[in-house]
């Protein structure tokens, strides 16, 4: 159904009790505002299988970005994390919940940088315009792995190097708005980097480069990811960079995970109505310009709103009345590893529906025009 | 950065000659001269001037030559160091500023220095703690310093001085260093007594600055390279310290242009009403007397204060953020 070329990948690796770098488990943070509470992350639960890339996908303001900034516990201030647990496996020591350690202790400082390395979406604002790259890169270096700073210096140059931007040794006396975009990501993929860390959290870190240079960054960041051998959470709502990158997807909806499946799994057979809606909305080369896109009915409920039921019922074509707006879907492992929060696969006792019964609604759903966006052509 | 800097300083010269130019004008716009005044001083003590000696007098000192060939009179001799007598008090004007301006540098400097040190840390302080108890404090008196008119917090402050503390106010040395030579106790003395106008001087800017410091602040604490900052696992401190603070003080840097000549204007009330010997009161006694060349001679000093404040302030941004650095 979907045409976007992606590398040939292994077998769809399952999340539940396998090796994870990392492992969120249902995941709850709040933003007290004086107009109400905004529950941003809901009860999210995911895990980053060990040197591989976990690509988190949904759109603006589903809280991908903000169950990434938990797993470092660098919400900002008013968005508090109430519930939950972030387990970090880290190689060559016990596994740990993080959310144990006080925000600002030394022990979770220990971790940023050092076990969880941090890209952000804007390279433009991401590095301080009044120290040098080298200053800054160093600056993590000095913290975690020497006291040394002719060391230090000599690893700041060596990751320099990695991350393809020409005269590394130019760089360290060279200030962030000396440099172009892309090479300022390079600039912060090094810093991210240079502790070698388990995990790099990613968050939408080619969304504002152009393709040309989104491809190039993203070369470099499989590139080291196999020589460091540490895992990505990529946070993005680029299908087709997810299609690039990723072995697992998780899809988010208003807090909470919907479908998460190796990529394969998620492309060539998506089970949420939400994932199967994003798959339709992405443009496709020889459609025609007359079709019209197609897009996913309705839009996201108020911040501030409650919904009885799943989250997503409201704009769902296959919404059953009587089910899906009165009991809330938790999410399920369905079949070939995959896992799926939805009634159209599991009955709300918790069994698994059959697959004959789901296509079956499927198609009685779409017969009965539940589905309202004319095809293209 | 060479080239920068000559370009400045020649700048610097020319907006000095035409400051000096307007000031001078201005200064000779009212009618009546520094001579009326002179005359004035003679006729009460009971000497008979007559026409034709005001006459001689008007022309001895030019009093109805054109503008500008006073202008000229007088700054082709400034250059020389020689800035002319004053009418009202029968002494060089260079004597009557040497002996004054250096006060009034130092205390405008202490000012602002005292004005950075404290608004800096209050203002950090206030930003990190934003909403509690100690903030609101501190917003509180930050409107306040602002609020309240200098001369008025300086005879309260005087009041509290010498009634509660017994302190000697109104003089800059105590009575056993007052004509003595300088030395360590000597300038111990002065600070001593320095303190109270200078608190007075710069309550206002300290006031203003801590409330421009910590808008700055939270500002920059809502940048990414902060976050990128701490996701380094930097500490509170460090991050706030080094990351934070460096890129909020770039508009406190800005504003030293219009801090100066606030500090300037402060100095010279708060020196009138604590009655100190610098440079204020005679100003204004210049003035009002029209004595010309003492009050021509102050407002070029000034002028000159200023400009070189505003290079200082440039070249602290240069070292401050690199974005600014001519390459």
């Amino acid at each position: 159904m979907v045409t976007i070329a992606r590398p040939p990948s292994g077998a769809g690796t399952t999340t539940a009790g396998g090796d994870n770098v990392i492992d969120v488990r249902n995941l709850h943070v709040e933003f007290h505002t004086s107009l109400g509470t905004v529950r941003a992350v809901n009860g999210v639960s995911l895990g980053v299988p060990r040197g591989k890339t976990l690509g988190v996908v949904g759109e603006s303001g589903c809280g991908k970005s903000v169950t990434a900034f938990a797993i470092m516990q660098l919400v900002a201030t008013p968005g508090v994390i109430t519930q939950g647990e972030v387990v970090l496996h880290a190689r060559g020591k016990d596994p740990v919940n993080l959310l144990t350690y006080a925000k600002g202790s030394d022990d979770m400082r220990a971790v940023r940088g050092r076990h969880i390395g941090m890209i952000f979406q804007e390279p433009m604002t991401a590095l301080n315009p009044c120290y040098t790259i080298g200053n800054q890169i160093a600056e993590a270096i000095l913290l975690h792995r020497t006291k040394d700073h002719a060391q230090a210096d000599a690893m700041t140059l060596e990751i320099l190097s990695r991350v393809g931007l020409p005269s590394p040794s130019r760089l360290m006396t060279t200030f962030p708005h000396q440099l172009s975009g892309g090479m300022r990501q390079r600039a912060m993929i090094a810093l991210a980097l240079s502790c070698e860390p388990d995990l790099l959290l990613a968050d939408e870190p080619t969304t504002a480069l152009d393709v040309t240079t989104q491809a190039q960054i993203l070369d470099v960041m499989r590139e080291l990811q196999e020589h460091i051998g540490m895992s990505i959470m990529f946070v993005t709502h680029n299908l087709g960079v997810v299609a690039q990158m990723c072995d697992e997807v998780a899809v988010m909806y208003l807090g909470r995970i919907v479908e998460q499946a190796s990529v394969d799994e998620l492309f060539d057979s998506p089970k949420h109505p939400y994932t199967r809606a994003l798959m339709r909305s992405i443009p496709q080369l020889g459609s025609g310009r007359k079709g019209r896109l197609e897009v996913i009915q309705g839009s996201i409920p108020g911040q501030f709103s409650k919904l009885a039921g799943c989250q997503f019922h409201p704009r769902c074509p296959d919404a059953m009345p009587g089910i899906c707006d009165v009991k809330s879907p938790s999410l399920l492992p369905s079949g070939d590893g995959a896992q799926v929060s939805c009634f159209l696969h599991h009955d709300p006792s918790g069994s698994p529906r059959s697959p004959e019964a789901v296509v079956a609604h499927a198609q009685s759903a779409t017969g009965a025009g539940g589905a309202t966006v004319s095809s293209p052509n | 950065m060479i080239t920068f800097l000559i370009r400045r300083l020649l700048f610097m010269v020319v907006t000095v000659i035409f400051i000096s130019m307007i000031s001078f004008v201005l200064i000779e716009l009212p009618p009546g001269s520094a001579l009326d005044a002179k005359l004035q001083q003679f006729r009460s003590r009971g000497l008979n001037v007559t026409s034709d000696v005001v006459k001689s007098l008007e022309e001895r000192y030019g009093i109805n030559d054109p503008i500008y060939k006073k202008y000229w009179k007088w700054i082709s001799h400034a250059v020389y160091g020689d800035f002319g007598q004053s009418f009202y008090l029968d002494q060089p004007v260079s004597s009557l500023i040497g002996s004054r301006i250096w006060f009034s540098i130092g205390m405008s400097t202490a000012a602002l220095l005292f004005a950075w040190l404290v608004a800096i840390p209050v203002g950090v302080y206030s930003a990190t703690h934003r909403n509690s108890l100690p903030d609101y404090l501190i917003t509180v008196m930050q409107f306040l310093g602002v609020a309240i008119p200098e001369f008025l917090l300086a005879i309260v402050l005087m009041f509290i001085a010498s009634w509660y503390f017994g302190v000697e106010v109104g003089v800059l040395y105590s009575k056993q260093y007052r004509d003595a030579p300088w030395s360590f106790g000597k300038l111990l003395d002065l600070l001593s007594h320095l303190w109270l106008p200078v608190v007075v001087i710069g309550t206002h800017s300290t006031a203003w600055l801590t409330r421009v410091m910590r808008a700055n602040l939270l500002d920059v604490m809502g940048a990414q390279y902060v976050q990128t900052a701490r996701s380094k696992g930097l500490g509170e401190r460090a991050v706030v310290w080094k990351h934070a603070v460096r890129n909020a003080l770039h508009p406190l840097v800005m504003a030293l242009g219009a801090t100066l000549p606030a500090l300037i204007s402060g100095e010279v009330i708060v020196s009138i009403v604590l009655n100190l010997p610098t440079t204020g009161p005679l100003y204004v006694q210049a003035l009002i007397n029209k004595d010309m060349y003492l009050a021509i001679t102050f407002l070029l000093f000034l002028s000159i204060l200023l400009v070189v404040g505003n290079l200082l302030a440039d070249l602290a941004l240069a070292w401050l953020d690199p974005r600014v650095r001519l390459e």
